[in-house]
């Protein structure tokens, strides 16, 4: 029995918001039948929530709500994900996917409806395990569309500059480290990792980085909520990092002043 | 102490944790299972290392398939669960130490038969339903490769089971 690794297909997602609005007379009272890709809206959604809050508890609601109405880029990213992975489901899950999609639910309570979130977690989040390679290489691709700011004028030289550099230099990534610990010593490890694994897919794309996706993957999933507030400070100390500079030749060469 | 930690010491340890490189995915369409096998035992050496910058390496796991485990390593020989007394809060706790486990799912996880049978295509003859979730539930369990189990007797046990399954 193969493995594959995810296909990416383009999907129509309806949103939580867009779903009530459809359903409002019934929203609060009566069930409805849900169409196959409102259906599958919801339960990449239930990822989401799944995925960042295995154990729900009453003082995560906002960060849940985050999650349910999308309110932001970032953290919509696990929800396109998982979307990914329902549109990759495997036969076996088909057939209960089926099932669920001849059900009634109540839309107001949706989200904690036992069954769509025992379905989740056995058919999409448990398969976390071997798909965290995957997330994490599109986290960081994603991600750094939102962190790393190519509008400067000097960026596609900045870009040009590092890029050369590890080619030049590919043993030396912890370069990227020191450069970002002098630009923001106040991050903790896990936000530097983060970011050097960011810069690391952005300018290099390593073929060899599984080990940078696996571990972005558990520092993304418990910590996204953070990482959303967070992300100016981010971009402004990766915009630090491409300023500093990228000496190519130091000590090499030249005339001696 | 994390603050001992520079970032640059801590990326080379990051680097040094597999033991070889990889090629986990297969001309960009299929993993390597003997590959993906070996790196995720790399990732979990770098547990102790990867939790000194408070990064937590822990599989994500349903409660049922968690405890099906739990199961199969210490009963895994026996013919059925008549003769021993299980705990189940025990073995729930347990299990909520060795993975993640989340509380969105809540199934009737009542007694061990109901979790793992010990003749599961007696069990569900007439419930195509509970057979179709069980095995649904054993599926990653047993494949591709081994992630959860410590005992790999247990796990070549559960294969066999789940392929009888997937016969009856």
């Amino acid at each position: 029995m193969e493995i594959k690794t995810l296909e990416f297909k383009e999907f129509h997602h309806v949103s939580y918001s867009d779903i009530g609005k459809k359903y409002k007379d019934e929203f609060n009272s009566n069930s409805v039948r849900l169409s196959e890709v409102e259906l599958k809206s919801i339960l990449a959604l239930i990822f989401s929530i799944q995925f960042h809050y295995p154990v729900s508890s009453n003082d995560q609601i906002e960060k849940v709500n985050d999650i349910l109405y999308e309110r932001h880029r970032i953290i919509n990213l696990t929800t396109r994900f998982g979307r990914q992975m329902i549109e990759n489901l495997d036969v076996v899950y088909l057939e209960w996917f089926n099932e669920l999609l001849n059900r009634r639910y109540h839309l107001f309570e949706i989200i904690k409806d036992i069954e769509l979130n025992n379905f989740v977690h056995l058919a999409v989040t448990d398969y976390m395990s071997i798909r965290k390679i995957e997330f994490g290489k599109f986290f960081l691709n994603e991600w750094s569309k939102s962190i790393i700011d190519t509008s400067s004028y000097y960026f596609d030289s900045y870009s040009r500059n590092i890029k050369k550099y590890f080619e030049d230099n590919p043993e030396k990534i912890w370069v990227v480290a020191e450069k970002i610990e002098k630009a923001n010593p106040s991050l903790t490890i896990r936000e530097g990792l983060l970011l050097i694994f960011t810069l690391k897919e952005y300018f290099i794309k390593p073929n060899n980085s599984i080990m940078d996706y696996a571990i972005t993957n558990y520092i993304v999933r418990d910590n996204i909520h953070e990482l959303n507030l967070k992300r100016s400070v981010y971009m402004s100390t990766i915009r630090e990092v491409l300023n500093q500079k990228w000496n190519l030749n130091r000590g090499k060469g030249g005339p001696k002043l | 102490m994390i603050t001992e930690y520079k970032l640059v010491e801590a990326y080379k340890k990051i680097e040094r944790l597999p033991k070889r490189k990889y090629q986990v995915i297969r001309g960009g369409r299929y993993y390597d299972k003997e590959e993906l096998e070996s790196f995720i035992k790399d990732l979990e050496g770098g547990t102790k290392t990867l939790e000194g910058f408070r990064i937590i390496i822990k599989e994500e796991l349903s409660m049922r398939r968690a405890l099906i485990v739990l199961l199969q390593e210490g009963y895994y020989k026996l013919k059925c669960y008549d003769d021993v007394t299980i705990d189940l809060i025990q073995l729930q706790n347990k299990a909520k130490s060795r993975f993640l486990i989340g509380n969105r799912d809540q199934e009737a996880l009542t007694y061990p038969e109901r979790i793992h049978p010990k003749n599961p295509c007696a069990r569900y003859e007439y419930n195509k339903t509970a057979k179709m979730h069980y095995k649904s539930a054993l599926k990653i369990l047993v494949i591709p490769i081994n992630i959860y189990f410590i005992d790999e007797k247990a796990y070549q046990h559960l294969k066999i089971v789940y392929e009888d399954v997937l016969i009856c």
